[in-house]
């Protein structure tokens, strides 16, 4: 009887460090394997009751036309990713499930809106709307965000690890240096 | 237990107010675990501790580093956890009979877990709704419930599980739903075990309001096709737990230690009330309602199930032989059935038939507040009888001298009737 609890105990102890290490390890897998992609962006609202302060991320090119018909909200939705000429990821097709002749750079995504009277136009959002930072840091990278993105010349995005559908947000940067490092700036120069 | 009180059982026994027997007795009844007052400290505050330092590490965890490299963080994240599982492993070792212990320790583990995958999350960047987040957490955290016998695991994991489902489930009927459900239920037999070990000590007291309030919330997370139905259930619900509050034991307990009766009580009351009014019946059924359609529907069958096990407390341990000793409260689900079916045919006879059993109530505790010289009974009876009178007024087309004479006369009886209560008390 002794016996049996301690083992227990030995597998409880081990599944509760088994079940993070493991979220890591996919995270890691994704960073290391994955396609870097450029995606453009605007920032809004942080908050978290557990997690901490985020800043929340907008993207463009989030409005797509698909040949598939009858989407509905909350529906899964996988889109084909490339780059465009500046190096921006570009929605190049979009389907209930990854096709035939995708290989690694494809990124499951939830539907969001359909149009009600167009059934193949939704809106997606995509699996990395979250850039943690240090509480300190997310209303000043907000604020400073806000005057970035009214200046067409700057452009700001975020970094992304993609890889078979998962991805990783590495970094959200403006032409080349990270939302953390300017957010720093702004902080202590106040 | 205080010294003070084996002194006095030595002097008692010396001057033979008390048998030798009947002082190893009380030394016994004072020497079970929870019962001195001391103890009970040490395990409040052994839980307090914990989950003050647990809930510091998940707001520390919240400010977010940023500046630390991420090994570093990924390794600060299973601290937390490290310490707890320490902790946990020497109170099962070292300290199994000490609840303080085990209850700190757990309470401990169980925080460190949601800071650790918090933090995960929290370094990818990782999207995760919140009902992900609090299922891996919660699931990592039910072993802890029974290989420490913790309480407050026991609880946090009840409130965070029903948190989920409201997440979840309200409108949908998807696999997390019943998921909810068979998770809901896995800390059951963990209640069972303190009502077999510890009847009515504090942790089953705060358990049972605990699964009295979060059951209520669950059952509204059925609702899906035909929510209306739900209204059978939630009356079956409330009839099981009015007349539960008068088995088990806890009808010897103090109303703070019965939740079952006192939510029991207070919503069959409450929506009979609403039911009292006849628009209640004209507003409840959706459009092209008619009862032959509930047969098709999940709702129903929830509602059926509960309405059995009602009736089962009612017949198979109720006092319904003697109908004057019958409180009409334990009838109120069986009413509520009944003017659910007349109600789309004849709302005023469904009013009718509330008000009735309303009445009634008010009667029966007005009696027996004065048969049991009880002050509280006698007021809920009249408390009862004059809610009921007020309702009607705002549906009768009554004069403003009547009304006003009513109330007055309502007045007068509350001070005739409490005033007859004291003295009856004082001769």
């Amino acid at each position: 009887m002794k016996n049996r609890l301690w083992l227990f105990f030995a597998l409880v102890v081990l599944l509760q460090l088994a079940v993070p290490a493991k979220m890591i390890w996919d995270q890691e897998v994704i960073l290391k394997e994955g396609e870097t992609f450029k995606f453009k962006t605007r920032p809004y609202d942080p908050h978290d009751p557990f997690r901490g302060k985020y800043v929340r991320l907008q993207f463009d090119n989030t409005e797509l036309v698909s040949y598939v018909n009858d989407w509905e909200k909350g529906d899964k939705a996988f889109v084909l990713l490339t780059k465009d000429e500046q190096g921006y990821a570009q929605v190049l097709e979009v389907d209930r499930s990854p096709g035939a002749g995708w290989r690694s750079s494809y990124l499951e995504t939830t539907v969001q809106y359909v149009w009600p009277n167009e059934p193949y136009r939704i809106r997606i959002s995509y699996p990395f709307e979250r850039f943690y930072m240090e509480e300190s840091k997310a209303p000043a990278a907000e604020k400073y965000f806000q005057e970035v993105v009214r200046d067409s010349t700057r452009s700001t995005y975020a970094l992304v690890k993609v890889k078979k559908g998962e991805a990783v947000l590495m970094d959200v940067q403006v032409d080349g240096i990270s939302l953390v490092e300017l957010a720093k700036e702004k902080v202590d120069s106040e | 237990m205080s010294k003070k009180i084996t002194v006095d059982l030595g002097e008692l026994q010396e001057n033979g107010i008390l048998t030798e027997e009947t002082a190893a007795k009380i030394q016994a009844f004072y020497a079970v675990e929870g019962r001195s007052t001391s103890n009970r400290m040490t395990i409040a505050f052994s839980i307090l501790g914990a989950m003050l330092v647990g809930l510091g590490i998940i707001l520390i965890v919240g400010h977010n580093w940023d500046s630390f490299p991420r090994a570093l963080k990924i390794s600060f994240s299973f601290l937390p956890i490290l310490i707890g599982q320490a902790a946990c492993f020497y109170s099962l070792r070292n300290k199994r009979e000490n609840a303080s212990w085990r209850e700190g320790s757990a309470v401990f583990l169980f925080l460190s877990i949601g800071a650790c995958i918090a933090m995960i999350s929290q370094i990818y960047n990782m999207e995760g709704s919140i009902s992900s987040f609090l299922l891996s957490w919660l699931l990592l955290c039910l072993p802890i419930v029974y290989l420490m016998r913790s309480t407050l695991a026991s609880l946090l994991f009840l409130v965070g599980i029903t948190w989920y489902g409201a997440d979840v489930s309200y409108g949908s009927n998807g696999v997390e739903s019943w998921l909810f459900w068979l998770l809901y239920f896995s800390v059951f037999p963990f209640y069972y075990r303190l009502f077999r070990e510890a009847t009515f000590s504090n942790g089953f007291n705060v358990h049972s309001w605990v699964v009295a309030i979060t059951f209520l919330i669950a059952l509204g997370f059925l609702a899906v096709n035909l929510p209306v139905v739900m209204w059978l259930a939630y009356m079956s619900l409330l009839g099981i737990y009015f007349l539960l509050g008068a088995f088990f034991g806890f009808e010897r307990q103090k109303l703070l230690n019965n939740p079952y009766r006192v939510l029991g009580a207070l919503g069959t009351l409450g929506i009979f009330f609403f039911a009292s009014f006849d628009d209640y019946w004209k507003d409840i059924f959706p459009a092209g309602f008619s009862p032959l359609n509930v047969f098709s529907n999940v709702e129903f069958y929830i509602s059926i199930l509960l309405f059995g096990l009602a009736l089962y407390l009612l017949i198979g341990k109720g006092k319904w032989r003697d109908p004057m000793q019958l409180n009409p409260l334990s009838l109120g689900f069986i009413i509520y059935w009944m003017t659910f079916f007349i109600g789309g045919y004849s709302p005023l006879a469904a009013a009718i038939l509330i008000n009735i059993l309303l009445l009634l109530s008010g009667l029966f505790y007005i009696r027996l507040g004065s048969h049991r010289e009880h002050l509280g009974f006698l007021n809920l009876g009249l408390v009862i009888v004059t809610i009921l009178i007020i309702c009607r007024f705002f549906d009768a087309d009554i004069s403003f001298v009547l009304k006003g004479g009513l109330f007055v006369l309502l007045g007068l009886g509350f001070f005739f009737a409490n005033y007859q209560l004291l003295k009856k008390r004082a001769a």
